[in-house]
């Protein structure tokens, strides 16, 4: 299996002399080609964190992040910009979809931004929003379209572009259930037919339970590690709550 | 004092979006300061008694164009006030939300009002007083005079005035604030600009027949006024400005219904880096501000064509005196009622001939009309020329006169045989037609008689402020001895000094119309007042179009800058937004740069094609009074706009960069 991402020995330090706080102390991981990770902890643990620091956003302290053979550690502004654009998706709790564009124009953007073709634009977005089962709201602004719809345009936009990896926070986070199932199922299937990685982040057990792999994170370290192997969902999510009941039970985060 | 400390702190804190608002009304009120300062400038100019009243009469004109001036910017500050407040909805609601009263929020933007209103009032009254040192030595350049000795101008007057009219406009402005105040809710302060405006033509069809016709509209106001000019007449001239405005606002108003449709077609252009976005923005800002693009578009092109214009108006007023002032003075009675004998008697009792050489002389009218001889020989200027004057009768002159006349010029007269005539025209459009009559006419017939043809002369028989002589026949004397004369002239070279008697023969002419009786109006005209005349009328136009041209033209630029800043914040998001899927940095700076630059030349490049063909229809009305010559002038206003309003727009840019790094 190809690894696409590598996280080496990653620390994150915030405040100044005196009073220093370690969201991320000493995070070691990797993700290979065609995963679905799931990272999970509870509030203040860091994931938001390690996920900013992986997307680009933020900058570690110390340590290593390679992304599809590129230490991203040590990019320059400039290049990072750029590697954002040509190898990361990003699928964000709040959709963050461009309320002034269509959900076509939106997806279309992820592409034109790389600077592909008219015609490719276009046969890749049909293809994708087929796939994501939005192709009758494609010429709906985000205010016309319900919760989920929204989310899906947002993946459509994550993966259009085919990124190496694709980066989700919390996506089922302003969902309703149904639209939560609806959503991870097409994860589901993105992951299995067209084998994208992704790497998503949640404190929810039900969301987490859709990904092959769990990390658990508890104070800027890595506390466990879960694999589904053939387990089924529900086994898999039963698995998940022990574990989490064993982090600290705050069952508040269940469901 | 809570409340104006929070006001105040407001004020500094938000003093980077304040910043256009505050330099426009500064800016404002400077202009308005210098302009009405003119009274106080006079005082080191070298003037003389008629240029004294030619500058009240500036005066009084800039006082009343001044009351319409602060109109427009009362609309300006309570707009652009209006939109700050939308500005800070949030912040609005969030003292709601903390329990302060509307009358204690609104306590709060009084106070904020007053305080940049204050500070906008002082620092720009000390701006105006710098800029009318600078506008009295333009004064002095424009009616050609020099500069007594240099005093530092402040006007009391002014500044009273100028503190009383904005402090109008403040109380309006406060008054706004409480009223929007009190009709806001709090829910409407949290959820604003959350939806995306509704377009206002829906169909790509409709919008496109708008276009069309806006289209229409405004091509027949240029056709109506190229066709029959600026002076045929007045129902005319407004019907071309209704067109042009309709057509100017349904142009803007049909564009944002079609402009994205359109834009999408062009895939290259659409599916390029963020134009997706740039198109959308842009649109939207179209659609929502068409009503103010109209307005702007109209007021520049009020600008251009006014500075361009005037300046072009100026220089052609100045020119070809030369031609119709050859004496240094002129006097003449119409007859009307009284005999001739009484009117020479009057003329002699002026005891104007002390003055200097001088020539008496009566003209005639004969039984033709001009063009009735002119008839299948004038071309196009000499048909503008004619225009009107169809039944005007020809004019005569004695030969003796006229050889008085052209000798009292230091010309020599044109050697006439026996019973020759000869034509003169002081018009230049008349000379290639009276070139051609002469050269086609061997012989004249003048009261039913025939007379040999000689030639004709290109001068003028008197001073005047325009060539009004189109066509005048110089015949043997006893060929008018039979007739009554219409009128009767005293032309004079001065000898001495030739200021004490301009000044003299000014006040005789104007006493002597006051104390006498209607029959008997006395026409006087001397060369320098001929002069000052041209020069006060042209300073006039030149004043006027610079005061209301360039109070136009910061408040076009104002209104697009703060329209565009107004909603930068609400753009943050959406900028993030694409930094976070990875458009670089750069890439957002160009787009807002496209962002404003289109919209700021959008009401421009309309407003240069109306101007384009406006400054041509005025040119041709000019033309007729003398040369004209607009490039320079061009130039000079292009200069200007690219200024002040190349000024506003990096402000905007600058302004919202800095809005979005926050």
């Amino acid at each position: 299996m190809q690894n696409i991402l590598q996280v080496d020995h990653i620390e994150k330090y915030f405040g100044n002399k005196g009073n220093i706080t370690k969201a991320l102390n000493d995070i070691s991981f990797k993700v290979d080609k065609g995963e679905f990770v799931g990272i999970m902890g509870p509030s203040g643990s860091g994931k938001t964190t390690l996920l900013n620091c992986i997307s680009t956003i933020d900058t570690v302290t110390t340590g290593h992040i390679t992304i599809n053979g590129k230490d991203i550690t040590t990019l320059k502004r400039r290049n990072l910009e750029k590697f954002r654009r040509d190898e990361l998706g990003f699928i964000f709790q709040d959709f963050n979809l461009l309320d002034t564009l269509t959900a076509y124009e939106n997806i279309a953007l992820a592409l034109s931004i790389q600077g592909e073709k008219p015609s490719k634009i276009q046969s890749n977005l049909q293809e994708i929003a087929e796939k994501l089962e939005i192709s009758s709201v494609l010429d709906k602004f985000p205010y016309e379209m319900s919760g989920g719809q929204e989310q899906r345009v947002a993946s459509a936009r994550a993966i259009v572009a085919n990124p190496s990896l694709v980066l989700a926070d919390e996506p089922t986070g302003a969902l309703d259930s149904k639209s939560s199932r609806l959503l991870l199922e097409s994860f589901e299937k993105l992951n299995k037919e067209l084998s994208t990685t992704i790497l998503m982040v949640t404190h929810d057990a039900f969301t987490a339970s859709y990904s092959n792999r769990i990390l658990f994170i508890k104070d800027g370290k890595i506390f466990n590690e879960l694999i589904k192997g053939n387990d089924s969902r529900k086994a898999f999510f039963n698995r998940i709550i022990e574990v989490i009941t064993l982090l600290g039970g705050d069952a508040n985060d269940v469901f | 004092m809570m409340y104006s400390k929070l006001s105040l702190r407001n004020v500094k804190r938000s003093f980077k979006d304040y910043a256009i608002y505050f330099l426009t009304i500064t800016f404002a009120v400077s202009l308005f300061y210098s302009f009405n300062s003119l009274t106080a400038q006079q005082a080191m100019l070298k003037l003389s008694n008629s240029q004294e009243d030619m500058v009240q009469d500036l005066i009084y004109t800039i006082g009343i164009i001044s009351i319409f001036i602060s109109t427009v910017l009362a609309f300006l500050i309570i707009f652009a006030n209006s939109f700050l407040v939308k500005r800070r909805k949030k912040e609005l609601g969030m003292y709601m939300t903390l329990g302060m009263s509307k009358f204690n929020i609104s306590k709060i933007l009084v106070m904020e009002t007053f305080f940049i209103g204050l500070v906008s009032l002082l620092v720009g009254l000390g701006l105006g007083t710098i800029l009318s040192q600078g506008l009295s030595l333009l004064t002095a350049a424009l009616f050609q005079v020099d500069i007594q000795e240099y005093t530092f101008v402040f006007s009391t007057t002014a500044m009273l005035k100028t503190i009383l009219y904005f402090g109008i406009i403040f109380l309006i402005v406060m008054l706004f604030n409480v009223i929007m105040i009190n009709r806001y809710k709090l829910i409407d302060l949290f959820i604003a600009n959350k939806k995306n405006q509704q377009v206002k033509l829906k169909r790509t069809s409709t919008a496109i027949g708008v276009f069309v016709l806006s289209l229409l509209l405004i091509g027949s106001a240029y056709f109506l006024m190229l066709k029959y000019g600026l002076f045929k007449s007045m129902n005319l001239l407004w019907t071309s400005v209704g067109l042009g405005s309709i057509g100017t606002f349904l142009f803007f108003f049909s564009l944002s219904g079609f402009l994205l449709n359109i834009a999408k077609k062009n895939e290259k252009l659409y599916y390029k880096n963020i134009n997706i976005f740039l198109l959308r923005q842009i649109n939207s800002k179209v659609n929502s501000t068409f009503i103010s693009m109209t307005i702007i578009c109209l007021m520049l092109f009020f600008t251009i064509g006014v500075l361009s214009t005037g300046f072009s108006l100026k220089n052609s007023l100045e020119k070809d005196l030369t031609v119709t002032t050859p004496y240094d003075s002129t006097l003449s009675f119409f007859k009307y009622e009284e005999s001739v004998e009484n009117l020479e008697k009057k003329l002699e009792e002026l005891n104007v001939k002390q003055y200097g050489d001088n020539i008496t002389f009566k003209e005639y009218y004969s039984d033709e009309s001009i063009s009735s001889y002119l008839k299948g020989y004038t071309d196009k200027q000499a048909e503008s020329v004619l225009e009107g004057k169809a039944s005007a009768p020809l004019t005569l002159i004695k030969r003796s006169s006229y050889e008085g006349l052209a000798r009292l010029q230091g010309k020599d007269p044109v050697n006439l045989e026996q019973n020759e005539v000869l034509i003169l025209t002081n018009q230049k459009d008349m000379k290639k037609t009276m070139k051609r009559f002469v050269d086609n006419n061997k012989s004249i017939k003048i009261n039913h008689k025939e007379y040999p043809l000689s030639g004709f002369q290109f001068m003028s028989v008197r001073t005047d402020k325009s060539a009004k002589d189109t066509m005048i026949v110089a015949l043997p004397d006893q060929a008018v001895s039979e007739m009554e004369p219409s009128r009767i002239s005293l032309n004079i070279q001065y000898e001495g000094e030739a200021n004490k008697a301009d000044q003299e023969l000014y006040n005789l002419i104007e006493t002597y119309n006051k104390n006498a009786d209607k029959n008997t109006y006395l026409l006087g005209m001397t060369k320098t007042l001929v002069y000052e005349d041209a020069t006060g009328t042209s300073t006039m136009i030149v004043y006027i179009g610079i005061y209301l041209g360039i109070i136009f033209l910061i408040s076009s630029a104002a209104i697009l800058a703060l329209q565009q800043l107004s909603e930068a914040s609400d753009n943050k998001v959406r900028y993030d937004l694409l930094k976070k899927i990875g458009v670089t940095q750069k890439e957002v700076n160009q787009s807002i740069f496209k962002q404003i630059f289109i919209y700021f030349m959008m009401p421009l490049s309309l407003a240069i094609i109306h101007s384009i063909f406006g400054i041509k229809v005025v040119n041709r009305a000019i033309m007729s009074a003398g040369e004209s010559n607009v490039f320079f002038p061009s130039l000079l206003t292009a200069g200007v706009i690219i200024v002040v309003y190349g000024g506003y727009f990096l402000a905007t840019y600058s302004g919202y960069k800095s809005i979005l790094k926050k």
